[in-house]
């Protein structure tokens, strides 16, 4: 005879924990189950399962939290990146009194070729160790995130911590309106704009490093010249991804130079308005 | 105060179920500590090594840690030894009790097994500080570097060693809370999409009671690179009873070349003119083997032949990485003056509207910048002038465009050199706006 009934008060998290190796290209993963008995029942010899990973037969009395490691996946692929968004962090590291830090992230495909792909990923908080030591026999924390759901052929994106050994340094050097267009009142109505945009990276890491800048323009615009290749987000979004040399400081920085348009005067502006 | 040890405790299961007979074994203490203490965020990392005997089969060990700041969620155990025989089923929390869990762990091995239990804990804190010593013409000072650890932990940590992060961790929930909740519990609602820049701590600072504990001799500290952050490992082994503080030399180097910079910048500090010691964070300037923590900077300088000392100034220096520019700001000197002035004006170009009105002009301005050093030393002044709109500047000073809207004149200035600075800046306004 079996007996089924709907039961209040038992609750499940996901933990997951990282242990990076120290090239930072992939990790081991442990995914973690916690169970926690709030139903007012003791649990006796439960069947215990997610859909994925090891299931398991526990007793679990009223009260009682209990973990279980449900799922180790070693090797998993990942990338790590650093961010600089102009529209979230200042321009001009000179004037702030605490150095700059640039978010470090994590991305994670999960899907095969990243040694993971065989179910969606539970939202969880996720904790990551990195290996230290000669032996690498060492770890240190370098810091946590929440898991968003993430089905198979999905992207996930862990951002642990900072890096404050990449300096960004963005200043506008020219921003002329041209085009003025005016009314009978010689009021401005309507410009163009001519702007460049300068960006100095150095990188003080005795390793290459990978930075994502984001650069937000308004309007409609058009790119008139750029050093380096983007790539178009959405209307009002470029990215441009680099590769950053080890070192590259003083004489040796990346300068990104960007010269766009923002365009508003059509010519077919009426004589007077 | 500390009250109690985190205790552990093994039980054999005589039988298999939750009810059974245990076997109580009282544990000797830890065979090792370690800590790994986070400049950016309230939170150490303590590894321990145990030596525990198991029976073969299934084994209970409780560990628990009331009175302290150890966070329940974060507490690990994993087998150095026998690491392929010991194998931990499952983590419990049981009912009614807080500051305690239970591991079950299957051992296929009886006997001594060496295990390492690994927790995060708050309450403890390192800060940097240095002292930087100028000599008299102030073209080098000598630089020394301390670090300063807190215990407030309500654990005393005997015999440790001793690792120090320098790095910006990002944490998504605070460990003293996670900790004062004694088990875990259920998790916060996570945020739709996390923020680029988390939820980044700063560390605390509270001292229950600070006493620094005189080293006997030096101690070396091993620098290591790790990720994004750095890894100083204290060499030795320390006690650091709860509520104390220890103070322990970092680095030392001599005759790190400096130069006394200046700037003025109204918009920054007003009419005063800002020193700074400036030098760079390399083998050139004899440093440059770690990247230097953000902390407190007493600064002196030697002013007899006998070495007698002033009190230049306290100050705060931010991070910096090996290879960068230190900037050590050490407040108004006015001894070094920058005086702008506007000497005429004129509005020019005036345009009117055909009803009468003025809708177009051109603004001409002519300042001087009187400057001069009253010092005995050697400076370098660094004085930007903002601006704004439709802009052109003359000048037969040496300038630098910063960018669209800052312009920046830099001068050497030996002692007791005045000079004057003159440049023209011309304004467009209204309709005369080209630009």
């Amino acid at each position: 005879m079996r007996i089924s009934y709907l039961l209040q008060g038992l609750a499940r998290d996901i933990v997951y924990k990282a242990v990076a190796e120290p090239d930072e290209k992939s990790f081991a993963l442990r995914n973690y189950l916690r169970l926690r008995n709030d139903s007012g029942e003791d649990l006796a010899d439960a069947e215990i399962g997610l859909g994925y990973g090891a299931d398991f037969k526990r007793s679990i009395e009223n009260g009682e939290i209990l973990e279980l490691l449900s799922e180790r996946l070693d090797g998993v692929v990942i990338k790590k990146t650093l961010n600089w968004d102009a529209a979230l962090q200042p321009w001009d590291p000179e004037y702030q009194k605490q150095t700059i830090g640039l978010p470090l992230t994590y991305v994670i495909q999960n899907d095969k070729a990243s040694k993971l792909g065989a179910h969606t990923l539970l939202p969880g908080k996720a904790r990551i160790f990195i290996k230290t030591g000669a032996q690498g026999d060492g770890v240190a924390f370098t810091g946590e995130d929440w898991v968003t759901l993430t089905p198979p052929d999905r992207e996930l994106k862990l951002s642990i911590g900072q890096s404050r050994d990449v300096k960004v340094t963005q200043r506008k050097t020219k921003d002329d309106k041209t085009n003025i267009r005016r009314n009978t009142g010689n009021n401005v109505v309507l410009y163009d704009t001519d702007e460049i945009i300068k960006i100095e990276i150095e990188n003080f890491k005795k390793e290459d490093a990978n930075l994502v800048i984001v650069e937000h323009i308004p309007g409609y615009w058009k790119m008139v010249e750029s050093t380096h290749e983007y790539t178009k987000k959405d209307a009002y979004t470029i990215e441009y991804r680099l590769t950053l040399p080890k070192e590259s400081t003083g004489k040796k920085k990346t300068v990104v130079t960007l010269n766009y348009n923002r365009l508003n005067v059509q010519g077919n502006e009426p004589q007077n308005y | 105060m500390r009250i109690f040890l985190p205790l552990i405790s093994v039980f054999c299961l005589l039988t298999s179920t939750v009810h059974a007979r245990i076997n109580v074994v009282t544990l000797p203490g830890r065979d090792s500590v370690q800590l790994t203490i986070y400049n950016s965020a309230d939170l150490t990392m303590v590894k321990e090594t145990r030596f525990l005997t198991f029976r073969k089969g299934l084994n209970k060990l409780e560990f628990s840690w009331a009175n302290t700041l150890i966070d329940p969620t974060s507490v690990e155990f994993r087998a150095l030894t026998h690491a392929d025989e010991v194998e931990v089923l499952d983590v419990s929390f049981p009912p009614r009790v807080t500051n305690t869990l239970e591991w079950h762990i299957q051992s296929e091995v009886a006997g001594e097994v060496q295990v390492e239990i690994r927790y995060f804990t708050s309450g403890i804190s390192w800060s940097a500080d240095y002292v930087a010593e100028a000599n008299k013409p102030e073209k080098l000072i000598a630089l020394a570097g301390n670090v300063r650890i807190n215990n407030n932990s309500g654990e005393d940590y005997e015999n440790a060693q001793v690792r120090l992060v320098v790095g910006v961790i990002k944490l998504v929930e605070e460990i003293r809370q996670l900790a004062q909740q004694g088990r875990p519990g259920p998790m916060p609602p996570m945020p739709a999409a996390a923020p680029a820049m988390g939820n980044l701590r700063a560390a605390g600072m509270e001292l229950a009671k600070v006493a620094d504990m005189a080293e006997m001799a030096p101690k070396e500290i091993v620098k290591e690179g790790v990720s994004e952050y750095f890894l100083y490992t204290v060499e030795g082994h320390d006690t650091i009873p709860n509520g104390w503080s220890k103070r322990l030399p970092s680095f030392r180097a001599g005759d790190v070349p400096i130069v006394s910079y200046y700037k003025y910048e109204n918009e920054q500090w007003g009419d005063q003119v800002i020193r700074f010691y400036r030098f760079k964070n390399d083998k050139e300037s004899k440093l440059g083997n770690e990247p230097l923590p953000d902390g407190a900077v007493m600064a002196f300088r030697t002013v007899t032949p006998d070495n007698l000392y002033a009190f230049v100034g306290r100050t705060a220096v931010k991070y910096i990485p090996i290879g960068e520019q230190v900037e050590l700001n050490l407040g108004n000197d006015l001894e070094v003056m920058v005086k702008p002035k506007l000497m005429n004006w004129v509005k020019t170009d005036i345009r009117f509207h055909k009803d009468g009105n003025v809708d177009g002009w051109t603004i001409k301005e002519t300042w001087t910048i009187e400057i001069q050093n009253s010092k005995d030393i050697d400076v370098v002044l660094d004085i930007r002038r903002n601006f704004a709109g439709d802009w052109d500047i003359k000048t037969d000073a040496k300038s630098e465009k910063v960018d669209a809207t800052k312009v920046k004149f830099v001068f050497p200035l030996k002692p007791r050199e005045k000079q004057t600075i003159t440049y023209e800046v011309t304004t467009r306004y209204g309709t005369n706006v080209t630009r």
